[in-house]
């Protein structure tokens, strides 16, 4: 069984490295296709002939398109991500701190919702159409149908500006600390994407708890008088964390790029502001890594999710085979 | 402060201004009028850093003589110094410049004696060399800098250096407002050898780091020469991506001084006891461009028909909160010579646009249809199409404008909208009404005003070399009745700035200036916490 689950996730990794060969294709191609070349929207009113021409020689924009494109390519392969044109600093130099930052803040997101969403969830089953369960649902409800930028601004007015002033409302990191190295600053971004994502993924991990307390097997459990605790945590939990590995997944993968919003709200120096002004100044490599970045977090999300799916599900543990 | 003027010998333009300016303070037409002109809390305690917010990004330069965004004007003006400043009235004046002296023989000549005893941050002395390099790089065309408008009166062979302190500067077209490049701020004065990337000034602070996108730190220059006029040890630039989240940051006292607050958030802030806030004006306009020698805007009446289409005082309402001063479409505000004709104010007039329209032929049936861009990157901008698109349904059908926003990066690019279409938006700073000339019709043709056939250029030539101010004056006069009458600028405003910052900052100077903080403090000397 061992080799089987290998061989899955060598497939899947395979599948997921032509993903982000694709997505560098594609990303290229789009840039291309933007009005403005780099040097032009770099210098933008100040632009002269000669100017241009200088910039676009350092950057290689003289060369054919082919070129431009393999020349990155080779360079990534053998480690050598580029230099970003609008800062001329090496890329990692430049985005690696971010890239880190971006990653702390949602892998702290990440290990407080998970928890605490299947928690939720799971109660809410248990105590279906009791109070707990209303009021969970009514305020997830309510809660996931607000934009992160309104929950943020919400947060930030209650917290730090207006009602009281406990908080920090913006982040702020000097250069070279680590992310962790603001605590109080770090509260109010991660309790916006944990009031994000965890309504969302504890109303999955609800359903799915209510269909599996409502099958046979458990049926047959509680019948045969197992106490509840064991049904719950041994029969019925591991059949039904696997769709909300899913969602998280998705979620997850949905924060890698969604996570840009409250980078602005809150001033917080990870990949959201840097690909946005990557954009507007056609900063080709920086662009392409972060595009790389956030497809990656996307394969490889969903590839734990899958992988985990399949161990926690006996059905699909033994169809591998 | 230093408070020497310039020796304007055989030119009496600074005592015209002044003269001039302090009537036009009584009319109610100079800025100063409305500003509360209060003079600052004097700085006291010495030390402590300054934690500076201002909007930024990666995009961000750092360079002596470049600028794109509010946070490259303020590591500019942390780190390098120009040799001129602008006083109040924006006559050029020596205080907090690298000039002891400058002078302005006739309107081809003018010479700068600089201080002694200026060193660079890094220990080297400031000499006439620097200034020689540093308006080399500026008139290199290859180079990234604001230097095209020098290019059009200046050669790199017309500097001269006389000796070690004392440059020369011949014109190859008179100028008689040369000294007010002087005091441009983007011509700071670098070391020579510069190349845009290792950042030595004269300032009272040098730089110790510049993280793109995130903040730069500056440190006190133990060798500057106005060393005993510095308070602070440290100063912090911090990018914030957003406005919103910069003006949070004040709120919750993270950071000392918020860099160009909207207007939007202006009573709330001015409503903290905490905070002070400042409003400044210095001439800056938004515009609407006409390229005369595009369809239909080559036709008088279709620009002088949009141009009576506008409510200005309902578009400075929603795209500024009412900051700003109405326009008459003419610019140099801040200039002596502003309105030299004393035009009434224009004003939103329907039957009169159609009237115009009506002689070129347009009609309900046969409407003007044109489109009308503006970037998303800059302020303002995108609020004045939206509004005017609304205004022009008051002609019921006659004139339609379809408002389209544009990426900023393409915008301004050179086969962008800017520069290219028939119908757009820019944005200027203050600047004296030649010079703005000069800018306009050469350096960046928005319009391609003047048409060949006007005598427009011959006269904006003949004032650049009449000393005389009178005589100046008549000129001028004639020139801004041409673009009254015919010109293709529309401006509806000229735009306020305001700043907000901690009581806990002393020393702050509020006056009529170009750039927000009085010039950033002139580097965030005279600053203090406290």
């Amino acid at each position: 069984m061992k080799a089987s689950i290998l061989r899955f996730v060598l497939k899947r990794i395979a599948l997921g490295l032509l993903t982000l060969f694709v997505v560098s294709l594609l990303i290229f191609a789009v840039t291309q296709a933007l009005p403005a070349d780099p040097a032009e929207a770099i210098l933008g009113r100040e632009a002269t002939p000669e100017a241009l021409a200088e910039l676009r020689a350092e950057f290689g924009l003289d060369k054919p398109i082919v070129a431009q494109y393999t020349n990155w390519l080779t360079g990534v392969l053998s480690g050598d991500l580029g230099t970003s044109y609008a800062t001329s600093t090496p890329i990692g130099e430049y985005i690696g701190p971010r890239v880190s930052a971006s990653f702390f803040l949602l892998l702290i997101a990440a290990v407080g919702s998970i928890p605490l969403s299947i928690v939720i969830g799971a109660n809410a089953a248990l105590r279906r159409d009791h109070k707990f369960d209303t009021t969970s649902s009514l305020v997830s409800l309510i809660l996931a149908a607000m934009p992160e930028f309104v929950v943020g601004t919400i947060l930030t007015i209650i917290f730090s500006t207006t009602i009281w002033q406990l908080l920090p409302a913006v982040t702020y990191l000097e250069v070279g600390a680590p992310p962790w190295s603001d605590v109080k600053g770090l509260t109010l971004p991660v309790l916006t994407l944990l009031i994000s994502v965890t309504p969302y993924v504890s109303r999955v991990m609800r359903a799915a708890m209510v269909e599996v307390l409502e099958s046979d097997y458990i049926e047959m459990a509680r019948l045969k008088g197992m106490n509840e605790r064991t049904v719950l945590w041994r029969h019925a939990m591991p059949n039904a964390v696997g769709p909300a590995f899913q969602v998280i997944a998705l979620n997850l993968a949905y924060l890698a790029g969604g996570v840009i919003i409250v980078e602005r709200l809150f001033n917080f120096p990870g990949i959201g502001s840097a690909l946005a002004d990557a954009v507007r100044s056609r900063d080709l490599p920086v662009i392409q890594f972060l595009a790389l970045i956030i497809a990656g977090v996307y394969v490889l999300t969903n590839l734990l999710a899958d992988v985990g799916t399949v161990l926690v599900t006996p059905r699909l543990r033994t169809r591998l085979k | 402060m230093d408070q020497q003027k310039i020796e304007t010998s055989g030119l009496s333009r600074r005592h015209f201004i002044q003269g001039v300016s302090s009537v036009a303070l009584a009319a109610g037409v100079f800025s100063a009028s409305s500003l509360n002109a209060s003079a600052a809390s004097a700085p006291g305690k010495k030390g402590g850093t300054l934690k500076v917010g201002v909007v930024g990004g990666s995009n961000d330069l750092f360079d002596a003589n470049y600028i794109v965004a509010k946070a490259d004007q303020a590591r500019l003006m942390s780190t390098f110094e120009t040799l001129l400043t602008f006083d109040e009235n924006f006559v050029p004046v020596t205080a907090n410049g690298l000039a002891e002296s400058a002078k302005q023989n006739s309107p081809t000549k003018a010479t700068v004696k600089l201080r002694k005893g200026v060193k660079f941050h890094d220990g080297t002395p400031l000499t006439a060399d620097d200034v020689i390099a540093t308006f080399k790089r500026l008139l290199d065309p290859s180079k990234k800098t604001t230097g095209k408008p020098l290019r059009t009166f200046l050669d790199p062979s017309g500097l001269v250096k006389i000796d070690d302190l004392t440059v020369e500067f011949n014109l190859k077209a008179p100028n008689v407002d040369f000294l007010a490049s002087l005091a441009s701020y983007t011509y700071a004065i670098a070391k020579v050898g510069y190349d845009g990337k290792t950042q030595i000034g004269t300032s009272a602070f040098s730089l110790v780091s510049y993280t793109p996108g995130r903040e730069s730190v500056h440190k006190r220059f133990k060798g500057y020469w106005d060393a005993k006029n510095v308070y602070l040890d440290e100063v912090r630039i911090i990018d914030f991506a957003d406005k919103t989240a910069l003006v949070n940051a004040l709120i919750a006292k993270q950071i000392d001084v918020a860099v160009d607050i909207p207007f939007e958030q202006y009573k709330t802030l001015k409503s903290k006891k905490y905070l002070n806030v400042i409003e400044n004006s210095a001439g800056a306009w938004l515009a609407f461009c006409m390229r005369i020698d595009i369809k239909p805007f080559d036709d008088n009446n279709v620009r002088q028909a949009l141009r009576l289409l506008v409510d200005r005082k309902q578009m400075l309402n929603r795209v500024l909160s009412g900051h700003g001063k109405i326009g008459n479409d003419l610019y140099g505000y801040i200039d002596a010579n502003y309105n030299a004709n004393s035009y009434e104010q224009r004003k939103q007039d329907i039957p009169a646009a159609l009237a115009l329209l009506k002689k070129s032929g347009y009609s309900k049936a046969n409407p003007l249809k044109v489109e009308l861009t503006a970037p998303d990157d800059t302020g303002g901008l995108v609020l004045m199409i939206q509004t005017l698109a609304e205004q022009a349904k008051k002609t019921d059908g006659v004139v339609v404008i379809n408002a389209k926003v544009i990426d900023g990066g393409t915008y301004w690019s050179a086969k962008g909208q800017y520069m290219n279409t028939g119908f757009y938006t820019t944005y200027w700073s203050g600047r004296t009404y030649l010079a703005q000339v000069a800018a306009s019709m050469d350096i960046y043709p928005e319009t391609k005003f003047p048409p060949d056939s006007s005598s427009f250029r011959a006269d904006y030539l003949k004032a650049a070399g009449t000393a005389n101010a009178k005589k100046r004056r008549e000129i001028v006069a004639k020139m801004q009745k041409e673009e009254f009458e015919k010109g293709a600028y529309i401006i509806p405003f000229f735009n306020n700035f305001a700043d907000a910052y901690s009581s806990k900052v002393k020393g702050v100077v509020v006056r009529p200036s170009q750039l927000n903080m009085d010039y950033y403090a002139h580097g965030f000397k005279n600053i203090s916490l406290g």
